[in-house]
């Protein structure tokens, strides 16, 4: 028989005995990094290719001057055929035909109180596109198609014996479509990317909605394709929506003066038809996918030899309920112990925090199981222990994932001047689920924050506007990026694409886009 | 970014003349070159320019740029000097400055007056003007300069391409 006590204590309520110095400790400790920032692999995402050929064995340039290869055409998109040709070549000689593309991941450092962000990773990498030959008279001509791949510019090079002997090059041009172009207030219009490139300005695109910037979409991981769905917002009447390329994720808006020009953008005109009232409240989770790590924030300790645990369920949201077994422990006193971080990134600091959840008596069969709340904390990864005599003898993640409180919205129907409250449980504390970025009608207006409030968010704001039905959105973001040069990649701003793209979905996160609406009323 | 990269391959060589001789004299614990690259007889401080000559219009004519689209003119435009004796080589000194592009023809550079005038206060410079062809490939363009010495005959040979930063035609 188990016997369970003090359960459902906060996070912030302090603890005694060794657990709390060993606390201290940890307390006193600046934050440092389990590992140096590491490229991350992207989970596999459904739909989208890999490399567009096997690496390629370096190669070097042709002292005696490279020949020209001519792509015809040497625009399009992916997909496009094309026909390569040279002369001039080594007559009757077997050619590697190679591409130049890139391999992109975002790095992270996984520290026990975040993980930190540090930007995208890109490695230029070369693969075989396709194998060729040269006629008896040094001619070569290929039929080929442009890749599935990331846009922009690709040299391609005939290379034999490891080295190159012409160079030729060809654009894969991004394709567009947004779909549908017409209909009533909080239709939802998706937007669909392909052949977005793989450098700094070409793989985000800002979404501009009647000259308010709407949040961005990107293919950092997706090799140049990128989806997302934004909701059409009054009033009735045509409205604009751009595409543009974005550097920073905001928008590059005379991009065509630039040295990438050529990237371009797009405009769409849709049309709201009416106002048929307010959409009910949807919430949109990122698709299910199978994470790359394994490293867990506050995932400090291993289980021992000998002791087996688990949770019923790996995630839930606050205040729900999970059930904890283990056996191999020695019959006597427990206690499990929550492991968190606490603080604040406006200057005061952040650290570990450790809670215990409850004490437990482990009979003579040294089995455990028992039944948790999770604590009304920050979300994302945490780690649940299991200590005996002050020593960790079992260990198992669990991640809080995010929630609304009582629904969200404190109404759908205001005056002008009303106060509109939205109300969130469950926001982490890393660098990339501490905030949510917020739009109201397509409007970029700023981000809340849900770190000090141990994980309690709120956006408190006025009702404003013409009478009618007026959109609230809230999206993942990233809040800091550490280190980047001029490569810096962030903003607080609406990740569009965290469905697909977002970095901390290789470490089986899973944060989803809220979308609210409400009327004004007269 | 590209722009810039002509501009700190002038750059890196003038500071290389510049600090060369205090270099030298500092009290080194053990022999080593104190430039990122091998010691050389030659320097050359290159740019490339929007030429008047362009089919395409650019924004601004005689910007630096390592990016040109179709039917731009490049201007190759440089300064070659004697490492040894700091003197800028002139039309006595060098019998031909050509640019190799690859699939063109050498293209010669003359000794002239920047801008083409024979203003006495313009600076002269080795120069040629390429328009870049409407099928030219696109993506990275690689091109090296070659001097020949008229005293001792010898070719030098410049390649300004620094890995990963290619200059680059686009459509």
């Amino acid at each position: 028989m188990i016997t369970t006590s003090a359960s459902h204590l906060g996070p912030r309520v302090r603890w005694t005995g060794l657990t709390a110095l060993v606390g201290l400790v940890w307390f006193l400790l600046p934050a440092q990094a389990l590992a140096t920032p590491q490229p991350v692999t992207p989970p596999q995402i459904p739909g989208i290719a890999g490399l567009p050929g096997p690496v390629a064995a370096a190669a070097v340039p042709s002292p005696q001057g490279l020949k020209l290869l001519k792509a015809t055409p040497d625009t399009g998109p992916p997909g496009t055929p094309f026909v390569l040709t040279g002369s001039g070549l080594p007559p009757s000689t077997d050619l590697d035909i190679t591409w130049s593309t890139a391999t992109k991941q975002y790095i992270m450092d996984v520290v026990p109180d975040s993980v930190d962000f540090y930007g995208r990773k890109f490695s230029p990498t070369t693969v075989v596109l396709a194998k060729g030959r040269t006629d008896a008279s040094g001619n070569l001509s290929l039929n080929l198609k442009f890749p599935q791949d990331y846009g922009a510019l690709h040299d391609i090079y005939a290379v034999a014996g490891g080295v190159q002997l012409a160079k030729g090059g060809v654009l894969v041009e991004r394709t567009y479509s947004v779909s549908p172009l017409k209909g009533a207030i909080g239709t939802e219009i998706t937007i669909k990317l392909n052949g977005l490139g793989w450098l700094g300005y070409m793989d985000t695109v800002a979404v501009i909605w009647d000259n308010r910037y709407a949040g961005f979409l990107s293919s950092v991981t997706t090799r140049g394709q990128a989806t997302a769905t934004i909701r059409a917002a009054g009033p009735p009447g045509k409205h604009t929506l751009e595409l543009v390329p974005a550097s920073a994720t905001t928008p590059f808006l005379n991009i065509t003066q630039s040295a990438v020009g050529y990237l371009g953008f797009k405009r769409y005109t849709f049309t709201v038809t009416k106002d048929a009232g307010p959409p009910p409240t949807k919430v949109v989770w990122p698709l299910d996918l199978a994470p790359t790590s394994s490293e867990r924030t506050t995932f400090r300790t291993a289980t021992i030899a000998g002791v087996n645990a688990k949770v019923s369920t790996g995630s839930g949201t606050v205040g729900s309920k999970v059930q904890l077994t283990a056996s191999g422990l020695a019959p006597g006193a427990a206690v499990i112990q929550w492991n968190t971080a606490v603080g604040t990134r406006t200057g005061a600091g952040y650290s570990n925090s450790y809670t215990p959840l409850a004490n437990v008596t482990i009979p003579a069969s040294g089995n455990l199981d028992t039944t948790l709340t999770v604590p009304d904390d920050v979300g994302g990864w945490h780690t649940i222990e299991v200590l005996q005599g002050g020593a960790t003898k079992a260990s198992v993640p669990y991640r809080i994932d995010q929630s609304l409180f009582q629904g969200g919205i404190n109404g759908t129907k205001f005056k002008r001047g009303d106060r509109i409250t939205i109300h969130f449980k469950g926001v982490g504390f890393t660098e990339m689920d501490n905030i949510l970025a917020v739009t109201v009608d397509n409007a970029y207006i700023g981000y809340v924050c849900g770190f000090f409030s141990a994980g309690d968010t709120v956006l408190d704001m006025v009702a404003s506007g013409e009478p009618g039905t007026h959109l609230v959105d809230f999206y993942p973001t990233i809040y800091k990026q550490q280190k980047g040069g001029n490569d810096i990649w962030y903003g607080a701003t609406p990740f569009l694409t965290y469905r697909t793209d977002y970095p901390l979905l290789a470490l089986g996160y899973r944060l989803p886009a809220y979308h609210f609406a409400y009327t004004i009323v007269k | 970014m590209k722009m810039i990269r002509a501009l700190v391959v002038a750059a890196t060589t003038a500071a290389a003349l510049a600090l060369a001789a205090p270099a030298l004299a500092a009290d080194a614990p053990f022999p080593m070159n104190p430039f990122p690259g091998p010691s050389a007889e030659y320097t050359f401080n290159l740019q490339t320019l929007m030429g008047h000559g362009s089919k395409v219009k650019p924004a601004v004519y005689c910007a630096d740029s390592s990016v040109f689209r179709r039917g731009n003119q490049v201007i190759f435009r440089m300064y070659i000097v004697d490492a040894k004796t700091g003197k800028v080589m002139n039309g006595k000194d060098l019998s031909s400055v050509v640019v190799k592009i690859a699939g063109i023809a050498d293209l010669k550079t003359g000794f002239k007056p920047q801008g083409g005038k024979p203003d006495a206060t313009a600076p002269w410079l080795w120069s040629a003007a390429w328009l870049v062809p409407d099928d030219y490939p696109l993506g990275a363009f690689k091109f090296t300069v070659q001097a020949k010495v008229k005293k001792t005959g010898k070719v030098v040979t410049y390649d300004p391409v620094i890995p990963g930063t290619d200059w680059s035609i686009t459509p």
